[in-house]
């Protein structure tokens, strides 16, 4: 579980989050949504242990630096190695045994078959799908207690944005996974609860996650994007 | 074991990864040995003959000039390398890691050293075939070379905290590689050197496998100053790196590139 308590950060002059409390348990995958500049990076950044908060503080109760954070894009891999020579390495760098490397690799593999075929193909040849779907196999595979994910989603095709949600509603079983997304589609099909947080503050929260488009009207959550 | 484990796994992804870039590998060759081609015909160094009463100085400047070589490779593959981890994401990892940072380096310091080994079977070859000129390393150089790449590392480090802060580095490793060939003794020996100067582990280091490869007397005295100077660069680097993670982090901007 991780219990974020009254999260307050100010950057150059500007207050980014405003008390901030949340709670994410270990079975669940939710999302943070919210217009641009509401502060949904800010606050990853603070739960991947990537930036101080200026007050407030986050309770883990397991490791505190176990948590995987997926950046947006084609980042986050190494791109001149094989998908298996990235896996083995994220794998190792969080703690993981050889042994564990290869039984995630074997479980997964088996249950997501296109991932065994491009095991032992560099990254550079991948399709900018694939990386996100390796990208997103790593982070669920290497031993994290908690993923965050942030525009995990973007810019791919029906088929990809399936074989991702079917992950994560596989990994959810023994993580926490956060998914931060413009994307109502994507959240609806795999979300189980939903923070919406705007201005830095956190407005609403609700595990009924079909109605997340009303709400994010009614919230008046909505700037220049048509939701 | 699980830290041996781990720095491993760096030191492989870096070899497996630098392999690919055969273009880098190749392009070092050909800068290096330019230089080194240019300093030989030159007739630079040819004081280091006085200095150290030896009278091949071709060989007192290529000991140097290698150890600077490897130098070089520790503060860029070090300072310059996060800057580039930063942008592809997998920096992000590594402060999240099961081993400190400065520990997972250490990988990635070994992987540097070992693809630099490629040039320098290159420029070692352009001595031995365009000048004549061989290499007498013994046990002593090759630990007192040891000793310099620890504190380099650390130097190293201390640059990869300006590139976790300030982002964009490149043009002053560029700068401190240049300035170290000109400051460090590897050319010639000046004899007034700057106090700060003295301080960098490569300086020392060249002072000392000189007068081991002429057969000068080092004293104890000597030994001692250099292994306080090398630990003194790898701790302040250490230090320093985590230091400027933490303001990074207050600061806000670690996330930013």
């Amino acid at each position: 579980m991780i219990k974020v308590n009254q999260i307050s950060k100010e950057l150059l002059g500007n207050k980014i989050l405003k008390d901030i409390t949340m709670e994410f348990k270990c079975g669940n995958i939710y999302s943070i949504v919210g217009p641009n500049g509401a502060g949904k990076t800010t606050l990853i950044s603070i739960l991947s242990n990537l930036m101080v908060p200026d007050s407030g503080n986050i309770i883990h109760s397991k490791n505190d630096k176990n948590i995987f954070l997926l950046l947006s894009g084609e980042r986050n891999l190494y791109y001149k190695n094989t998908v298996k020579d990235n896996i083995k390495y994220f794998g190792t760098l969080r703690g993981c045994t050889k042994k564990t490397i290869d039984n995630n690799i074997k479980s997964f593999s088996e249950k997501f078959p296109d991932i065994k075929n491009i095991l032992n193909k560099k990254v550079e040849n991948l399709s900018f799908g694939q990386k996100r779907i390796v990208a997103t196999y790593i982070s669920l595979v290497s031993g994290s207690d908690c993923v965050i994910l942030d525009e995990v989603s973007e810019g791919l095709d029906l088929e990809t944005k399936v074989r991702i949600r079917n992950m994560l509603s596989e990994a959810k079983t023994s993580k926490i996974i956060i998914l931060i997304s413009h994307d109502f589609e994507f959240i609806e099909k795999c979300t189980d609860y939903v923070y919406y947080i705007k201005n830095g503050i956190l407005v609403f929260e609700t595990d009924n996650v079909k109605d997340i488009r009303q709400d994010y009207k009614n919230l008046n959550l909505i700037s220049n994007r048509s939701v | 074991m699980m830290t041996l484990r781990i720095i491993f796994e760096e030191l492989r992804i870096n070899v497996l990864e630098t392999l690919s870039y055969k273009f880098g590998i190749i392009s070092d060759l050909f800068v290096y040995g330019g230089l080194q081609i240019f300093l030989f015909f030159s007739n630079t160094g040819s004081s280091l003959s006085n200095s150290y009463v030896y009278n091949n100085s071709k060989e007192l400047l290529l000991l140097g000039y290698i150890t600077w070589i490897l130098s070089c490779a520790c503060i860029s593959n070090i300072g310059g390398e996060i800057k580039r981890e930063m942008m592809i994401g997998t920096f992000y990892q590594k402060i999240n890691a099961f081993i400190p940072i400065h520990l997972l380096y250490i990988g990635k310091l070994l992987a540097s050293l070992t693809m630099q080994m490629i040039t320098i079977i290159g420029v070692y070859a352009i001595s031995v075939i365009l000048f004549n000129v061989k290499l007498h390393l013994n046990i002593y150089i090759i630990l007192l070379i040891f000793l310099c790449m620890i504190g380099m590392y650390g130097v190293g480090l201390i640059i990869g905290g300006f590139a976790v802060y300030y982002k964009q580095i490149n043009s002053i490793v560029f700068i401190i590689q240049m300035l170290l060939l000109f400051v460090s003794d590897v050319l010639t020996k000046k004899q007034n050197l700057g106090y700060v100067f003295k301080i960098i582990p490569l300086t020392y280091c060249n002072d000392l496998i000189r007068k081991v490869l002429s057969s000068s007397y080092v004293g104890l005295y000597d030994v001692i100053v250099y292994i306080l100077i090398c630990s003194f660069n790898f701790f302040v680097g250490i230090v320093f790196l985590n230091f400027m993670i933490k303001q990074a982090k207050k600061r806000g901007n670690l996330l930013q590139f």
